[in-house]
């Protein structure tokens, strides 16, 4: 196995994954991460292969999206009109789909840093890989975690209300 | 020790402190009952927040349904921030994947309106050329052409397919306005000598009946393409006055094919080649458009232009990759030419179009063509 594919083998799913979370497009998050894997084997040599590849990744979809603020707005215009719109025919389906638009809405309510750091560190990221790639001092990790995670709960509690509220009075 | 922070309390739970500070905090968690509930609630966040995130792993890749996308691009028209904007083009990465379904219904339309188009078209013409052929001379100052036949008989035809997305797209700066609003389009400056003569033949005489769109309305032609998708692109080559003719084997393919052609070929600028053809074709799962172009020597090469949505990464990344291989379009396209071996080139434009230039010329020749055409410059 020589280096690109024990980078891709290692990293590929892991960066994917958080990616997909954070921009709520795998296709996306695909070409973002194919993109990311075509620069690392450019290089060199990585000193931390995990932090260098999800800072390039960050960075990627940072200047895509700088580049191109009328599609980010369109993406914006099509979330808010898709938020409660998944319409599947099985119950069940329908559930996680709400879920998953609930979970996104909530994500996507975080400060980016604080959004970030949550996504990296569910992905395995110690807080040094996290403060280096998010340029932080190590010791603010925790604190930014923290946040992230309380907001984060918070915020899907919030907007699980009223759906609860709904749910009940139809039941009753 | 006072009561511990938040932050520290999740780091050490995350394992993330020193060995000495985290025997501290144990210690102080040990005793502190204040403590030992905050440090259960990081517990409950941490285990939250995970379980919230999971959820988002249940994205699909197509995450807007087929049914929103037409409310999505009514709102982005009605939106005067976004209409301002030029849509985006098909498969776009950012935006929505097109389900085949959803594309084939486009594309019926699309054959629809054409096949309606041509029909029109035809019966407009040849009752011209009647009328032509009996006065066996036109008048010097006749306003009626070819063109306006086009113009009218197609104008016509196009208001059967309100259903297209694309007639509810912003019209492109090249286009007038009116052209994608459902209305007819306005008259176009009178017809040059030329093409009158051209207009006024006979309908069955193939090479003249292949009108020589200008370079210029060919670049114009382009500049739209890459902003609309094909329907636009019908309409627009109305406006350009262009010729448009079915494509038998695009039918048997069960995709319409949309060529804009010339008999002739446009006059290119000095010692660039000419455009001969410019079609669409289907790469896979992708429409590219499909330039063919006569270099000064006689022979063609074939610029396809892959839609910057469509490009995967992993390719086209380098600015020129040039290797030797003998693809299908080129081959065809290069047929009557000779048999040297086919080169191709590829680049990316800064917008992130993919290009790629193939014919029967070196590699370093097609190097040399590359500039001249005014692509991903």
């Amino acid at each position: 196995m020589d280096d690109a594919e024990r980078l891709f083998r290692t990293y590929h799913g892991m960066l994917v994954r958080y990616l997909t979370r954070r921009l709520g497009d795998r296709d996306w998050a695909e070409e973002v991460a194919q993109e990311t894997f075509i620069r690392a084997l450019r290089q060199d040599r990585l000193t931390n292969e995990r932090a260098w590849l999800f800072t390039v990744a960050n960075n990627l979809v940072r200047d895509y999206a700088r580049r191109d603020a009328r599609r980010r707005a369109r993406l914006e215009l099509l979330r808010e009109e898709t938020r409660d719109d998944v319409v599947e025919p099985e119950p069940l389906t329908l559930e996680r789909a709400q879920e998953a638009a609930l979970a996104r809405r909530a994500v996507n309510a975080l400060a980016e840093r604080d959004r970030l750091a949550r996504l990296m560190r569910e992905e395995g990221l110690s807080y040094e890989e996290i403060a280096q790639t998010l340029q932080l001092s190590v010791g603010s990790i925790g604190t930014t975690l923290a946040r992230a995670r309380r907001r984060l709960v918070e915020q899907y509690e919030a907007l699980r209300e009223p759906q609860r509220g709904s749910t009940g009075h139809a039941a009753s | 020790m006072p009561h511990l922070d938040d932050g520290t309390i999740h780091a050490w739970l995350d394992g993330a402190l020193g060995a000495d500070e985290a025997a501290a905090v144990d210690a102080h968690v040990a005793t502190c009952r204040a403590c030992a509930d905050r440090v259960a609630e990081a517990r409950g966040l941490i285990a939250a927040s995970s379980r919230i995130l999971t959820a988002l792993d249940d994205v699909p890749a197509e995450v807007v349904p087929v049914e929103r996308r037409a409310v999505a691009a009514a709102a982005r028209v009605a939106t005067p921030a976004l209409a301002a904007t030029p849509p985006d083009p098909p498969h776009d990465v950012a935006a929505p994947r097109t389900p085949w379904g959803h594309r084939y219904g486009r594309w019926a339309a699309v054959l629809a309106f054409i096949a309606a188009g041509t029909l029109v078209l035809t019966r407009e013409a040849n009752r011209r050329d009647v009328s032509v052929a009996e006065r066996k001379v036109a008048p010097a100052g006749e306003p009626a052409s070819l063109r306006d036949s086009v113009r009218v008989g197609t104008g016509a035809a196009q208001k059967p397919a309100p259903s297209s997305e694309a007639e509810r797209r912003p019209a492109p700066t090249a286009a007038p306005p009116a052209a994608l609003g459902g209305a007819l389009p306005r008259p176009a400056p009178a017809a040059p000598p030329q093409a009158k003569s051209l207009a006024v033949a006979p309908r069955n005489n193939a090479a003249e009946a292949r009108q020589a769109p200008s370079a210029p309305a060919l670049r114009e032609f382009d500049a739209v393409r890459k902003k609309t998708d094909t329907m636009a692109v019908v309409l627009q080559a109305q406006t350009l006055s262009a010729r448009i003719a079915m494509r038998p084997e695009s039918l048997k393919a069960g995709v319409g094919g949309v060529t804009v052609t010339s008999a002739a070929g446009a006059p290119g600028a000095r010692g660039s080649p000419r455009p001969i053809e410019v079609d669409s074709v289907q790469r896979g799962s992708v429409f590219v458009r499909r330039e063919t172009y006569e270099t000064g020597s006689g022979q063609r090469v074939v610029l396809e232009i892959t839609p910057a949505s469509a490009m995967p990464y992993d390719s086209f990344t380098d600015s020129v990759a040039p290797f030797s291989a003998a693809p299908a379009n080129a081959a065809a396209a290069a047929a009557d030419s000779s048999s040297t071996a086919i080169h191709v080139i590829r680049w990316r434009g800064a917008d992130g179009t993919g290009y790629t230039l193939s014919g029967p010329v070196s590699i370093e020749r097609l190097q040399l063509i590359r500039p001249t055409l005014g692509k991903g410059l």
